[in-house]
């Protein structure tokens, strides 16, 4: 196959040039080359690249909150509520996680490391006797925060954390 | 990298690092070369500096051999099975434990790669009928590193076929142990001291093309070497500046009005050959030769040709060679930019990048010619290579050569063919016999 428009040869099997989209004429080909053909699609795959996961860095955000109401907390009051606290934050996530199916491990994993993080904050407060109001207004800082995140952009929340957990 | 062994003189630290075994073996992490802190510091969540190199065989690939074959070829080239990781100065790499996997080519080239948050290293490995492609991150290894690589992936296909092979020219024997050399910055090894330079943004004719993210049409223009050479004769050209030649009037026929300012094209230059150092890494410098039409419409083929001769070769004398690439080293050892965190970095970079981008016209890579062992080269029938786009340089001209059959591949991420039309018909008129192939066909 020819297009005699550009005077290039084309494989047998196109109808169309590529190069000026005119129909291709019956004529018998200048040089002796197979074609190699490509794979016949037209819109590219959805990337193996997971999307972007600002929630790795809003935990960092949460550790470094934590640590600074840590410091400057005064209360000695409601030691338990910071891991309680926390803890329904995860499982905020974890409800969020949810709606996908086959998700429920990396959920998993994101609870107890989240709850894991508040038992060690916990543990390091009650080792340098440090006041444990400055964590609890934290997590109730970081509940508001996320609540208020998963309520305006439910989708890309849930998006965001399949991608934080991908494999 | 002691301090005793770099106070050796440069020749004979790379005849020692030629006889050391690569350290990769056995470390987790190294550095990444000198001119990859670009295309690292510099990429998108969508975007990434990638390239493509294809080998079209003469039968339909065996997948099972060709994984075996990629699997042993992938141990012989241990800074190419790697990942990139941020840190908080600098980007790094990281070894990849995994295996890489062969599969079947079902989607478009030069989708974006995972390079971070995977365990497969940065490149992909695929085959669809007789073709086997390598696509590359740019930070990971260079044009001819990846040739090597694919070469060597071929060669240990078919010698697991039962061929024999004495010379492995291009290609890497799967059964040696890499050295030291091949692993190494070849930038650090080759650079002398002397002043960082601010890169500065060429005055260039540049052509905002309307581009689609989601999209790489690629066209493949085969030819015969020997129709190419015969018709940059008359010219006294090389095939390069004949290609850059027919890029640029391309460029001119195009221009709805007069080109006022001069259409520089970006060539990157192997320096392995120049420096006489064998590496699976980055060691390729861009240069740009370019013809400034000022205004006139009236411009000649033969005007170009004239104005491009010795353009490439005055601008890759060693001296003008080794002045870049040291200035490019200073500024990375320079311990002001080192202390700066690598978000900020990226910043300066990002901008680095892409003035370095505007400051050209389009792109043509030239590999040459890819010599594998004699007993596998009458199995190839063609070598191809394609530039991915950039985000501000929707098309790319590559080519690359296999005995008498040249490649020459137009990638765009644009519907528009005008620039392919223009270049491939300039050829068919200048008494050189094309064959198109498109991955974009009815
Ligand atoms: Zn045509």
């Amino acid at each position: 196959m020819r297009c005699m428009q550009c005077d290039v040869d084309l494989p047998d099997s196109y109808h169309v040039c590529p190069l000026c989209g005119e129909a291709v004429s019956d004529t018998p080909n200048q040089l002796p080359i197979e074609e190699a053909p490509y794979p016949d699609v037209t819109q590219s795959v959805e990337a193996d690249v997971p999307a972007a996961y600002p929630n790795k860095h809003v935990l960092r955000v949460i550790a470094v909150l934590c640590a600074v109401f840590l410091l400057i907390g005064q209360s000695t009051l409601w030691t338990l509520f910071t891991p309680i606290l926390l803890g329904l934050c995860a499982l905020f996530y974890f409800v969020c996680a949810l709606f996908e199916k086959g998700k429920l491990l990396r959920s998993g994993v994101c609870l107890l490391s989240t709850v894991a993080v508040a038992l060690v904050l916990q543990v390091f407060g009650l080792l340098l006797r440090l006041p444990m109001l400055g964590i609890s207004l934290a997590a109730a800082g970081c509940i508001a925060v996320f609540v208020l995140l998963c309520l305006l952009f439910p989708a890309r929340m849930r998006a965001q954390l399949q991608a934080t957990f991908h494999a | 990298m002691g301090k005793a062994s770099s106070a050796l003189p440069q020749d004979d630290r790379k005849t020692m690092l030629a006889s050391q075994p690569s350290p990769l073996i056995t470390s987790r992490w190294f550095p990444i070369d000198n001119a990859s802190n670009l295309y690292a510091l510099a990429r998108r969540r969508r975007w990434n500096r990638v390239f493509r190199v294809a080998a079209v065989l003469d039968e339909p690939i065996d997948s099972d051999l060709m994984q075996q074959a990629l699997t042993d070829a992938a141990k012989r080239f241990p800074s190419l099975c790697a990942k990139l990781r941020d840190g908080f100065f600098w980007c790094y790499l990281e070894r990849t434990d995994e295996t890489p996997m062969l599969k079947e080519e079902d989607a478009l080239p030069f989708r974006p790669m995972p390079l971070t948050r995977t365990n497969q290293p940065n490149f992909r490995v695929q085959y669809y009928g007789c073709r086997i492609s390598l696509e590359m991150f740019h930070a990971i290894a260079d044009a001819p590193g990846s040739f090597q690589f694919l070469a060597s992936i071929i060669t240990r296909y078919y010698e697991l076929k039962g061929a024999e092979v004495a010379d492995y020219k291009a290609a890497f024997n799967c059964a040696d142990s890499p050295t030291a050399l091949e692993t190494t910055d070849p930038y650090f090894e080759t650079a002398v001291d002397c002043k960082a330079r601010n890169p500065k943004q060429l005055e260039t004719y540049y052509l905002r093309e309307p581009s689609n993210k989601r999209y790489a049409r690629v066209t493949h223009g085969v030819m015969h070497v020997s129709d190419l050479k015969a018709a940059a004769k008359p010219y006294g050209v090389t095939i390069t500046e004949y290609l850059s030649a027919v890029i640029i009037k391309s460029y001119l026929d195009r221009a709805a009005s007069p080109v006022t300012k001069p259409i520089r094209v970006s060539i990157p230059v192997n320096l392995r050959r120049r420096f006489d150092i064998v590496s699976a890494r980055n060691f390729v410098y861009m240069f740009d030769i370019g013809f400034d039409p000022k205004g006139r419409t009236d411009v000649t083929f033969e005007e170009i040709c004239n104005a491009l001769k010795g353009q490439l070769q005055k601008k890759t004398e060693k001296e003008n060679i080794l002045a870049e690439i040291s200035a490019n080293v200073s500024a990375q050892k320079n311990p002001l930019s080192r202390r700066v965190p690598q978000p900020l970095k990226r910043l300066v970079l990002k901008n680095n990048y892409k003035k370095s981008q505007l400051s050209f016209t389009t792109f043509l890579s030239n590999y040459g010619v890819l010599e594998l062992p004699d007993s596998v080269a009458p199995h190839v029938r063609r070598a191809e290579f394609v530039l991915g786009d950039t985000p501000y340089q929707p098309l790319g001209f590559a080519c690359a050569s296999i005995g008498d059959v040249l490649t020459l591949s137009v990638n765009a991420n644009t519907p528009d063919m005008t620039m392919a039309r223009l270049v491939f018909r300039f050829l068919t008129a200048a008494g050189v016999p094309v064959y198109i192939e498109s991955n974009f066909h009815e």
